[in-house]
């Protein structure tokens, strides 16, 4: 037997590994997902178009991407500054604060939502206190939105902590040195190197919460028209034995979220570009 | 002046990092603070550019008083390490970054932009990205960088130290030629000698926080003043002799004090420096009409090539009670080593020293170091009996020549005055003739912090402190505790003195547990030579120790005869058995010994010791020497 040895590597040749991958993708994501425009093709354009735009399903296309959105962008902000806590400070505790940032990745998001919706409805610990200055969470696009940066949030904590370990203080110190003040340290020299694992974060937390259903269901009150959102909305549709609908907004929902991760990746891409401009 | 630096003093935690530094820079200077790592350098840099802000002192920068101002407005240029370049900025927007923090208009930048570039030698790399360049490149822009706005002091910390050989000695030339060509004041931190000595108008060693010299490397390197700086500067020998009828006896030699050279008392120690260059060496004697002085016949044990001169090590027999200070005596070693040169040549001549020669050896030149003998504290406090203390560090300061401070601490209700009177009583009991080797110390507050302080600015090498009797529980507690803090903060021995012992006649090197220490032997050694006293080294054998474990340990303690040997002190070896404890006890018991020393080495260690310490304390009344131990280089 014959073996010719090329430059090694630690995982054999590139058809091999290039093979598994092609494989899993297509047990896992490819042939799942292909199914779904199959079913969809036994639709008309027309049966199509009138299912995905019933102003029911408007409303709850709105108040997915709109809650999703919202709650991305607020888990982009918290979840810097948590990251950038862990990162830089040391403080007692710090290791189970950590750890606890894991918490929504491994929590039943059913136990996640019910708990949420008992802390926030009218007669909950916090949600009495918010009634009284006039603020309702559960059962609103409030409360959607509150479980969707409770699971969001470890996506963006997640992203930036490798990226910011790799800041060094001295980046500051050399700014500081050079006359800048905070504000100009912050978002002329950090901010620019972060933007790619910033956006990375942002989409990652975006994508969960467009797909997320456990959590949702509990705190939302699931009112066609305010607080229904595109998963229950399938769900419903499969309830009744509906199929062709709900592929239908599936189908809707698959090209939606594509289309927007990677408009986002390519956006993350073009930031990491910058700066390796005139890489060759 | 550009830069001073008055008394300024730095803690982290509990650790004093800057103690008490002082310093002037000249405009338009170049200077370099040397150091090893953990001495404080990188530190006093950063109080310099506002980065840390000082415990106490002030920092002042071209007659301005800057100590309370941020970095931003200090007007000074930072260069790290690690270049810290903005990565998502072209080279010339990394270099333009002060100017338009300072609103300068684009035109004048751009003009900035390309002398500084031009000047640091990356003309037309403007538009490169900084990981298209190389470590050495990158260092550059960082210092067209921190020179673009003018600033009035340049800061370097390590600049080279992430570069290779090559490129750090093309940077150096370049950091040279740009810093006389814009005339700014520069200070630079490196822990290479060489590096500052050709960098360096003048140069600063620091130690363990401690600005210990400063001057132009010539004068450091050849006239330092104390013996950490002859060490620290390159190859160097430092011989410690004796003051004897007004020259200096160094084993079988004697040789004249030299013009200019620092007052000795008689019988005191000298310490003599002569470089490897100054030493002479030929087959046959020296003619008593040259102006070599013969120290005595060695033989060559090491020959190495370098390129253009051989190293040489000769090993002298004549030597002996003689503590060479540098190159430190291997353990084990029972003859001085000089180190010296010789010229290399292709192929030999008739006259070079080869391997296992025995020649004659002379000097040309020598230096004499300071007078600084051992420096000891006394404390002398409220909850410690005090006397016994004082009478040790009494003992052992006038056996040694040293010096010896007498620390008091002041309780509440303590009238200044009185206390002053009570130390001054004290010491002319001890001195009635008023011996300049002692002073007296007050401490403003009672208890292990102050003293730990003390010891930690004051840097003594030996902290006496008086033990209570064995049956003094809660005084046995308490000692053992300011013994331990002492230990882990300060890295300085301990002695619990007792005042059984009113002289010291049989000293007891415990070589207990594991790898029998070196610290403690070498440091019992020393004293032992102040003080002549007859030093038993006791090792406790392990029961279950293997025949290799029993061979290694025999052959340390045949070392540590040796080297006991070699400082002239009368020593003997002995091995008890297992369990440790009882045959320690036993052993001081029988061999009627006044002193016992014990090794600790890390605070694990230090807290086994302590335990060890403890015992000790409480089941016997001598004293008890705790030597913490460093690592071994050699």
């Amino acid at each position: 037997m014959v073996t010719r040895i090329q430059t090694k590597r630690a995982l054999p040749g590139f058809g091999l590994s290039l093979g598994f991958t092609v494989l899993y993708l297509s047990l896992l994501v490819l042939i799942p997902l292909a199914t779904i425009f199959l079913k969809v093709s036994t639709l008309s354009f027309g049966e199509f178009w009138q299912i995905a735009t019933t102003p029911r399903v408007l409303a709850a296309y709105r108040l997915s991407f709109g809650a999703s959105l919202a709650a991305a962008f607020i888990n982009l902000f918290f979840g810097f500054l948590v990251a950038w806590v862990l990162v830089r400070y040391r403080f007692p505790c710090k290791r189970m604060a950590d750890a606890l940032i894991d918490l929504p990745f491994a929590l039943p998001t059913a136990v996640a939502g019910i708990s949420l919706t008992t802390v926030y409805s009218s007669n909950g610990w916090l949600g009495s206190w918010l009634e009284r200055v006039g603020v309702k969470v559960a059962y609103t696009p409030l409360g959607i939105c509150l479980a969707l940066v409770f699971i969001g949030l470890p996506f963006v904590v997640r992203t930036m902590q490798p990226v910011l370990e790799e800041l060094e203080p001295e980046l500051e110190e050399a700014a500081a040195c050079m006359g800048a003040g905070r504000g100009q340290i912050f978002f002329r020299v950090l901010l620019p190197g972060l933007w790619p694992s910033l956006l990375t974060g942002f989409s990652l937390a975006f994508a969960r919460g467009l797909g997320e259903y456990g959590s949702i269901v509990f705190i939302a009150g699931n009112l066609p028209f305010s607080t229904e959102i595109v998963p229950l909305l399938i769900m419903t549709k499969l309830d009744q034995f509906d199929y062709k609908g709900a592929t239908a907004l599936a189908l809707v929902m698959l090209l939606a979220s594509f289309t927007l991760m990677l408009l986002i990746n390519s956006l993350s891409h073009l930031a990491g570009k910058k700066s390796h401009r005139a890489e060759v | 002046m550009a830069i001073v630096l008055s008394n300024i003093s730095k803690r982290f935690g509990e650790q004093l990092v800057v103690n008490q530094v002082s310093l002037e820079v000249e405009d338009g200077e170049l200077f370099v603070l040397l150091g090893s790592s953990g001495s404080g350098k990188s530190t006093v840099l950063r109080i310099i550019a506002g980065l840390i802000a000082p415990e106490s002192g002030r920092v002042k920068l071209q007659g301005k008083d800057v100590t309370d101002l941020p970095p931003q407005l200090r007007g000074i240029g930072f260069v790290f390490q690690n270049y810290a370049i903005f990565r998502h900025m072209t080279v010339a927007e990394n270099v333009e970054f002060g100017l338009k923090i300072r609103k300068v208009s684009r035109a004048e930048r751009r003009r900035r932009r390309e002398f500084l570039l031009e000047l640091v030698g990356l003309g037309g790399l403007g538009g490169r990205m900084p990981n298209q360049l190389s470590g050495g490149q990158r260092q550059r822009v960082a210092l067209a960088r921190a020179l673009a706005y003018e600033p009035a002091v340049l800061l370097l910390d390590e600049p080279f130290g992430a570069l290779d050989l090559k490129i750090r000695c093309q940077l150096r030339r370049s950091l040279k030629e740009i810093q006389r060509q814009i005339g700014v004041t520069t200070i630079l931190v490196t822990h290479d000698q060489e590096e500052a000595f050709e960098l360096g108008d003048r140069v600063a060693v620091l130690e363990r926080g401690r600005l210990l010299e400063s001057g132009s490397p010539q004068e450091l390197y050849y006239k330092p003043h104390t013996e950490f700086v002859a060490a620290f500067l390159g190859g160097g020998n430092v011989m410690v002799g004796r003051s004897d009828k007004g020259r200096i006896r160094l084993g079988a030699a004697v040789l004249p004090f030299p013009p200019g050279a620092p007052v000795h008392e008689e019988g005191a120690p000298v310490r003599i420096l002569f470089r490897p260059e100054t030493v002479k060496h030929q087959p046959e004697p020296f003619a008593a009409s040259t102006d070599v002085v013969t120290i005595g016949q060695g033989r060559v044990t090491l020959k190495t090539f370098t390129g253009p001169v051989e190293k040489l090590r000769f090993e002298l027999e004549t030597l002996q009670g003689v503590r060479p200070a540098a190159p430190a005596l291997a353990y084990g070693q029972r003859f001085a080593n000089i180190e010296a040169t010789q010229e290399s040549r292709s192929n030999g001549g008739s006259n070079d020293a080869a391997l296992g020669d025995l020649r004659w050896i002379g000097l040309s030149n020598f230096h004499v170091l300071d007078p600084s003998a051992l420096k000891f504290l006394a404390v002398f406090d409220r909850a410690q009996p005090g006397l016994s203390a004082v009478q040790m560090a009494k003992l052992l300061g006038l056996a040694s020549h040293g010096t010896t401070t007498l620390l008091k601490s002041l309780a509440p209700d303590d009238a200044v005055e009185a206390v002053q009177q009570e130390l001054q009583l004290l010491l002319q009991n001890i001195t009635p003739h008023g011996e300049p080797r002692f002073e007296t110390r007050l401490r403003p507050a009672q208890g292990g912090r102050e003293i730990t302080r003390e010891v930690q600015e004051g840097y003594y090498d030996l902290v006496i402190i008086g033990r209570p009797p064995q049956s003094d529980q809660e005084g046995v507690r308490r000692v053992t505790q300011l013994t331990r803090r002492l230990l882990i903060q300060s890295g300085v021995p301990v002695l619990l003195a007792s005042s059984a012992s009113s002289s010291i006649r049989r000293m007891l090197i415990c070589t207990a547990a594991g790898e029998p220490g070196k610290t403690d032997v070498r440091f019992g050694a020393r004293l032992a030579r102040h003080i002549h006293a007859f030093t038993t080294i006791f090792h406790a054998a392990h029961s279950k120790a293997s025949e290799e474990e029993v061979k290694r340990a025999r052959h340390h303690l045949e070392q540590a005869r040796e080297m006991l040997s070699a400082y002239d002190v009368p020593n003997e070896i002995k091995i008890g058995q297992e369990p440790v404890m009882p045959s320690i006890l036993n052993e001081i018991e029988t061999g009627k010994h006044d002193l016992v020393i014990l090794g600790a080495s890390g605070s694990s260690s230090v807290r086994s010791a302590d335990d060890l310490v403890s015992r000790i304390v409480t089941l016997t009344d001598c004293s008890v020497l705790i030597v913490p131990m460093v690592p071994d280089v050699d």
